[in-house]
């Protein structure tokens, strides 16, 4: 494959994987919440409804278009967009397969953190233009939530990179700190147990946990909890722009996911050592690909298992636990760091 | 799990101190990964059907309930042994009806054994709710409801069975 | 009869005051006490053969029949004990032995008698195991029909026959339980009033050949109104079914018609719901066109007439209504007419027939319902003077616009009005029937007619009476006298179209000025008499 082409290929083919994975995610969380209520879930479409999520795009598409008077239309028209786009463009950043990866920047990690965080604009406008208590209530939970768990986040973030730079420093004698995705799938490969979970348990669980608020999922839903606020912040969107909502979520599912498994879960790294050329790198995006499932799946379960938390106990959760928690683990990490080294 | 059934203040308040009760008011209660936990793992065992959950859907038009005795659906005129209607026509169903959706108009019967019949029998299935009153006030049994339930139609009048309908039925 | 006695005696412990030879019966019923029974009946001579009337009275050992049992001073009757309780089962479950139980398709279910009587007397079974008697099922006459099984032989047909009619078709054939009601071979149940022994029979055995199937008595709604056939104004209840009326039965009205009508007034809804009947409004415009919007009405006959006069003079416009009008529709139609200054003003009326007497009964000769209204509103001269004028004034083409009613029943325009009413300019014709065959109307509009309106008549004796609406007119029809009204408001001689109860108060004092009579409520159920008997026949009277 001429070398031209691969900085080319490689986004098409990334963004078109996660396009088609997002409606067969959709698919799959309906099939799985039917499994878990001992019902059977879409299977008329299709076969075995696969083509289930085909007949949801083209409904979606050919419903009307509703705009409730009274909304801020420039906003209104923003909003999903600016829901969806954050999500795609941390991607970017993603290592999927040894030597697959749109941009390897520098600073890679902190960019996913950094425009992951914007999908919060979009929901926040939406709800914001709609011109809807409801939608405005869920507009401001998400603000709220979003910036809470930014915040144990990025402390958790700390760890992972302290932890990086510091075998990084021992291992190969380099000063400089490694900041990129890419760096740190790198670190993580070999075997098993260079995983950063192993290193950072603690650190797993509270950015898995962040990431579930992050991503407004079940038990963090509060900004578009059904029971409350009608729709939350898409109370008034109908149509596409609403599948635009549905499938910024989706995406940044995915996205969040793929985060996870980039900084714990060794990225690419199938846990042994992968042979070298074509077939390595094809075995390097399976293994990314399989771990991404298995963590989009604990989505799903989580979803349909707990019951949504009541607003207080969020910002309890967030504030009270998990922030201390984090700066908690960025002490030990320093310690052993110093002990070690 | 036995910790999350009570509510923490009602449990501080009066068993505080005790020992076997703390449990619910430590590690395990306040952190909820057990709960948690637990809960994961019993909607996993749904996903896996175990302990023996089993899908209770049934893929409707395939597979069927089977209708129970005494189920009551769309109604029905009786005919005779000379494939005769029945129905005589006297009203009682009408004037029985709660939901007002038998209309009758009666005629002069042109056989020997009886003086009336009906001229034109309509029951609206859209307003009948399907309670049976007719079959019971008949004088005559010949109106029953039948376990037929789902019959669709696409407009409005074809909704109003007039008699032929209803001896075919 | 003299002022009779009153006396004094006891039902149940009650004490009772009645005049002296009324019956106990009667005198129990009108004290609020009921008494079943069968055969007897306010408007006919006791009988007391069907024993349903039984009670215990202090002077006899065994229960006497209450309907022959004249009251006396002191006496004690009894209607609760358990021998007269017992002597009802008795009476019922005899009854019942040969009564067929086709309740379901009889039409007297749901207004019979031994229907009502067993379910509140009659025993909970019966012993009867042999075969019930047949007895033969076949017309009477043109209008009844015989279902002799259901005969219970009360003899109330037969005595209306012979008493009321006077006729005496009627009579009971066969012997014991074979007894029946028939006629005699060759003489058939013919008599304007034969329909009221189908009212009258207790049970389902006489029933009316034109309400046959027709409906279910229970499920019709009555409303009580005067008859519009003729002028005596019999009292009737207007029975209706999804606003269609099914059957007319009389009233009790001692004054005008006792408890009776004539076979040919129950027909009088006829019209109302014939298939033939007009109802859309064809207004013919300027430029030739049709327009049936109701709402245009009083304008285009307002703008006809106007056009007319202004063509030819206030004198060249007439106006004819009808006997069949109510007082208020009269008042309003004088009014106007007054308002557009013309003099001529007429009323069509159906001619005078024979009058048909009976023996208690009488049929007058006039069939116009609202005769003396016209004569009282309009004028006496209205019905035949000012018609041969305004007839002669058509023809020799000084009258040139006429507004007319033609709501008559069974009546249709004289050939000489016919071809004088093609002369005119403009003709503006309400009508039952749809008169396209008179190509030149100008403006053709649907009338209202019996049950649909309400107001009041004046009957041949001058009794004032009231008519009431029991069906809602047909979607696109609209009252007359609103429209007659409307033009009033085109004339500017009204502010607001009102209903004809505040018509009939701005009538009364018109009219009747002597009279007080503020609202049409006060008409009642029974009538006002307002004038005395312009001629005095012999009324029904009860023996």
């Amino acid at each position: 494959m001429p070398e031209f082409f691969l900085p080319l290929l490689t986004p098409i083919l990334v963004f078109g994987a996660i396009m088609s994975l997002v409606p067969m995610l959709v698919l799959g969380e309906r099939r799985i919440a039917a499994a878990i209520q001992d019902r059977v879930g879409p299977n008329r479409v299709g076969p075995n409804g696969l083509f289930q999520p085909l007949a949801d795009v083209v409904k979606l598409l050919f419903k009307e278009e509703i705009v409730p008077a009274g909304v801020d239309k420039w906003m209104y028209f923003l909003a999903p967009a600016l829901a969806f786009l954050p999500a795609a463009f941390a991607f970017t950043t993603i290592p999927v397969g040894r030597g697959v990866q749109i941009a390897d920047l520098n600073m890679g990690v902190l960019f996913a953190i950094t425009v992951t965080s914007l999908g919060v604009y979009g929901i926040s406008l939406g709800g914001w233009s709609s011109n809807n208590k409801f939608a405005l209530l869920g507009g401001l939970r998400s603000n709220a939530q979003v910036i809470s768990y930014e915040i144990c986040m990025g402390l958790a973030l700390i760890g992972v990179l302290m932890v990086s730079n510091f075998f990084y420093d021992v291992e190969a004698g380099q000063t400089a700190a490694v900041v990129s995705s890419g760096g740190i799938v790198e670190l993580q490969s070999g075997s098993i147990f260079n995983w950063n979970i192993f290193k950072q348990p603690l650190g797993f669980l509270i950015f898995y946990i962040a990431a579930f608020a992050e991503n407004n999922r079940l038990p963090f839903d509060l900004p578009e909890c059904e029971a409350e606020l009608v729709g939350g912040f898409h109370t008034e969107y109908s149509s596409m722009k609403f599948a635009m909502f549905f499938l910024g979520e989706y995406i940044a599912m995915v996205t969040m996911s793929a985060l996870t498994v980039t900084l714990y879960l060794g990225g690419w790294d199938p846990g042994f050592s992968l042979p070298e050329g074509f077939l390595g790198t094809l075995i390097s995006i399976g293994a990314f690909v399989v771990k991404v499932l298995i963590l989009l799946f604990i989505y799903i379960w989580v979803r349909w298992t707990l019951p949504r938390f009541r607003y207080d106990q969020l910002m309890g959760l967030g504030w009270k636990v998990l922030i201390p928690l984090a700066l908690f683990n960025i002490f030990i990490t320093a310690v052993v760091c110093l002990l070690m080294g | 799990m036995t910790t999350s059934t009570a509510s923490p203040p009602e449990t501080q308040q009066t068993q505080a101190p005790t020992g076997e009760k703390k449990k619910s008011t430590g590690f395990k209660f306040k952190t909820y990964i057990p709960a948690v936990i637990t809960g994961l793992w019993n909607t996993f065992k749904h996903i896996l059907k175990l302990d023996g959950h089993k899908t209770f859907t049934l893929n409707y038009p395939e597979e069927k309930l089977p209708v129970k005795k005494g189920y009551r659906g769309e109604h029905r005129l009786k005919k005779d042994e000379l494939g005769r209607e029945k129905c005589v026509a006297c009203f009682m169903c009408q004037t029985v009806c709660p939901s007002v959706c038998i209309r009758i108009i009666a005629e002069e019967a042109p056989w020997e054994d009886r003086d009336k019949r009906p001229a034109v029998f309509e029951i609206d299935m859209l307003r009948c709710i399907y309670c049976g009153m007719c079959e019971e006030a008949c004088p005559c049994d010949a109106i029953e409801l039948t376990e037929t339930y789902n019959v669709v139609a696409t407009n409005r009048h074809a909704k109003v069975y007039d008699k032929d309908r209803l001896l075919s039925n | 009869m003299s002022e009779a006695k009153l006396v004094k005696f006891k039902i149940n412990g009650q004490e009772i005051e009645a005049p002296a030879g009324t019956m106990v019966i009667k005198a129990a019923h009108e004290a609020g006490i009921d008494v079943p029974h069968f055969c007897y009946h306010p408007g006919l001579t006791p009988d007391g053969n069907c024993r349903m009337c039984l009670v215990e009275a202090s002077n006899a050992r065994k229960p006497v029949a209450s309907c022959v049992t004249p009251v006396a001073e002191g006496l004690e009757i009894t209607t609760d004990s358990d021998t007269v309780k017992e002597a009802r089962e008795g009476v019922l479950e005899l009854m019942l032995l040969n009564h067929p139980l086709d309740c379901p398709i009889c039409d007297k279910s749901g207004e019979c008698m031994l229907q009502d009587n067993v379910y509140d007397h009659g025993p909970d079974n019966s012993r009867m195991t042999e075969p019930k008697m047949m007895k033969p099922t076949k017309d009477l006459g043109s209008t009844v029909a015989l279902w002799g099984n259901r005969c219970i032989v009360c003899q109330r047909c037969t005595r209306f026959c012979e008493e009321v009619s006077g006729t005496g078709e009627l009579a009971i054939i066969h012997r014991g339980d074979s007894s029946v009601v028939d006629v005699f071979p060759g003489y058939p149940l013919e008599n304007d009033l034969s329909l009221n022994t189908v009212d009258i029979c207790p049970v389902g055995a006489l029933i009316s050949k034109d309400f046959l199937y027709e409906a279910r008595v229970w499920n019709m709604k009555d409303t009580p109104s005067i008859c519009t056939g003729c002028s005596k104004g019999c009292n009737v209840e207007i029975q209706q079914e999804r606003n269609q009326t099914r059957r007319i039965v009389p009233r009790h009205n001692p004054e005008v018609n006792d408890y009776w009508m004539c076979d040919e007034g129950r027909e009088v809804f006829k019209p109302a719901v014939s298939e033939d009947r007009l109802l859309d409004y064809q207004l013919r415009t300027a430029d030739g066109t049709i327009d049936t919007n109701p709402k245009n009405a009083a304008s285009a006959i307002f703008n006809g007439l106007n056009q007319v006069s202004a063509n030819h003079g206030t004198q060249a416009i007439a106006g004819i209504g009808s006997a069949f009008m109510s007082c208020e529709e009269l008042y309003v139609f004088k009014l106007l007419f007054d308002g557009l200054q013309t003099p001529h003003l007429g009323a069509f009326s159906r001619p005078q027939r024979e009058a048909k007497s009976f023996k208690q009964f009488e049929i007058p000769g006039d069939p116009n319902p609202n005769r003396l209204g016209v004569e009282r509103i309009l004028g006496r001269e209205a019905l035949e003077e000012n018609l041969e004028k305004i007839l002669s004034g058509i023809q020799n083409q000084s009258i040139r616009g006429a507004l007319i009613f033609d709501d008559l029943l069974d009546w249709d325009l004289p050939a000489e009005w016919q071809s004088a009413l093609s002369q005119l300019e403009f003709l503006a014709i309400f009508s039952l029937r749809d008169r396209t065959h008179l190509p030149q109307h100008s403006c053709l509009l649907p009338a209202t007619t019996f049950g649909e309106k309400d107001g009041s008549m004046l009957n041949g004796e001058g009794r004032l009476q009231r008519l009431r609406i029991a069906t809602q007119l047909p979607r696109t029809i609209r009252y007359e006298h609103e429209i007659l009204q409307q033009m009033q408001q085109e004339l500017g001689m009204r502010s607001k179209v009102v209903p004809p109860s505040a018509l009939f108060k701005e009538m009364g004092k018109a009219v009747w000025p002597q009279l007080e009579i503020s609202t049409i409520r006060e008409l009642g159920d029974q009538g006002i008499q307002v004038e005395s008997p312009t001629e005095n026949p012999q009324r029904a009277t009860v023996s």
